[in-house]
């Protein structure tokens, strides 16, 4: 792959770098910047680029994080520290939710949307990476494992429990909304 | 499948991530149980609606061109000046183009460098072998730990290193500040790029010195002190005082053209031969 195509296939995944970006960033313009670092960095790397496995996008995702990481790390500032995003964690499933005795699928999905983006917004970071990654992405949790360079039980712990945390919000607008069964 | 409907062994089957035996027991399950089956409807919607919220953001337009604009190559990273020069258009067409670059991301940078080797100074021997320097050690040994502590103490000052990102306008304000003509070195061939530079003032307080930054992969920094040659500072012309143990990996090598004096520090020894070589060749001509 000469490195004309190499840009090309880069560059039509900047979108979902984009996305990923403004949810570590948190800020348009701190997102550009990573973005524009992100690509600056492949682009000079792009010789010892194989396409091989996820591709090239999860390659993108990866420098991104370390971009990121690293300036964290040397800005000590950001939404959340690095060690902070590892406080707390651990690789094991969470103790399931409580059935539900609601009927979520009977909600009027198309008005809840803005609750649930103020959820997501209000994810602990780690979890709305992982999100992003698998509600937007398409990535299996092994992909997701190996662009954030964490275990995979990490990954399903996370996912899970961001799932879990929005599957409550959910619930509690539907008793709020008099759609309890009970 | 448990009887109690397990939330993350849902998630699984319906992410795909299940075992074949897990999705013919949820198969089975759902037929009997209209509850897990709205569950089911309800982690699907879930998805969907995370796709529809989360997946809506794109590029700005600017941000492709300025991603455009900065990606054309160098012809050769190999060519001295001229490709430090040409990275350095390409990073200010990208500021240009697109969102700002982080200012306290390289003055930490700049502080991890300095404040590794501020340790150093004070943790470890300067100078080890050398038998024929004739620079007083002690002489030298302050004049860097003065440097060092100052700099990586005093914000505002490691915000004025970077001040300038142009060659061209780092080598003109430094030559006018020093009295002494200032060179913008390229590193690139040791794989270094140069990242900014700007006036220092230390030391002592009022003299003139200035730094020009450079970075490489894996975040290693290069530092290349520049002040005017003092009768007072006993450098021996010409000599590379090197091996300069500061901190665990740090070095730094000093020596003098009777014009300027002139320091590298480089976060990573191994950089240092290289670094003190170009800077050394550039410096003299070679």
């Amino acid at each position: 792959m000469d490195r004309a195509q190499f840009e090309q296939l880069a560059l039509e995944h900047i979108d979902a770098v984009y996305r990923m970006a403004m949810q570590l960033a948190r800020h348009p313009d701190e997102a550009g910047d990573l973005v524009q670092e992100t690509y600056l960095k492949a682009l000079k790397a792009a010789d010892g680029f194989e396409e091989k496995g996820a591709g090239i996008r999860a390659w993108l995702f990866k420098i991104l994080h370390n971009v990121f990481y690293s300036r964290t790390r040397r800005q000590k500032r950001g939404p959340m520290s690095v060690e902070g995003f590892h406080e707390g964690d651990d690789s094991a499933i969470p103790p399931d939710e409580p059935e539900p005795a609601w009927d979520l699928a009977s909600l009027d999905w198309e008005h809840v949307d803005e609750r649930l983006k103020k959820a997501i917004e209000e994810l602990r970071p780690e979890y709305r990476t992982v999100l992003l990654l698998w509600g937007v992405e398409g990535m299996k949790y092994r992909e997701i494992a190996d662009v954030q360079e964490i275990p995979i039980g990490t990954v399903m712990s996370r996912l899970h429990r961001a799932r879990g945390l929005l599957m409550s919000q959910l619930s509690e607008l539907a008793e709020e909304t008099g759609l309890n069964r009970s | 499948m448990p009887e109690k409907h397990d939330a993350s062994l849902i998630r699984r089957v319906l992410d795909g991530e299940a075992t074949a035996e897990e999705r013919r027991a949820l198969d089975a399950a759902t037929e009997t149980d209209a509850a897990l089956r709205d569950r089911i409807a309800s982690e699907e919607r879930l998805r969907e609606r995370v796709h529809a919220i989360m997946g809506s953001a794109a590029a700005p337009a600017s941000l492709h061109d300025a991603i455009r604009a900065g990606s054309a190559p160098a012809a050769n990273e190999s060519l001295s000046f001229s490709a430090a020069q040409e990275e350095q258009r390409q990073r200010q067409a990208l500021r240009q183009g697109g969102p700002r670059l982080n200012l306290l991301a390289l003055a930490a940078s700049i502080a991890i460098i300095l404040g590794a080797v501020g340790i150093g100074i004070f943790g470890t021997p300067l100078f080890t072998g050398s038998s024929d320097v004739v620079t007083p050690i002690a002489d030298i040994k302050s004049y860097i730990a003065n440097e060092h502590v100052r700099c990586a103490s005093d914000g505002d000052v490691l915000k004025q290193k970077a001040k300038y990102r142009d060659p061209v306008v780092v080598e003109r304000e430094l030559t006018l500040l020093l009295g002494e003509p200032v060179r913008v070195i390229d590193l690139s061939s040791a794989g270094f790029r140069f990242i900014g530079g700007g006036p220092c003032h230390v030391p002592p307080a009022g003299s003139p010195s200035g730094h020009l930054l450079y970075q490489a992969g894996n975040g290693r920094m290069a530092s290349v002190f520049v002040e005017p040659y003092q009768d007072g500072v006993a450098i021996q012309p010409g000599r590379v005082v090197t091996d300069v143990k500061v901190g665990l990996s740090g070095a730094s090598a000093i020596w003098t053209d009777e014009s300027l004096i002139y320091m590298v520090v480089v976060c990573n020894s191994t950089d240092l031969d290289a670094v003190t070589r170009l800077t050394q060749n550039a410096v003299f001509n070679r």
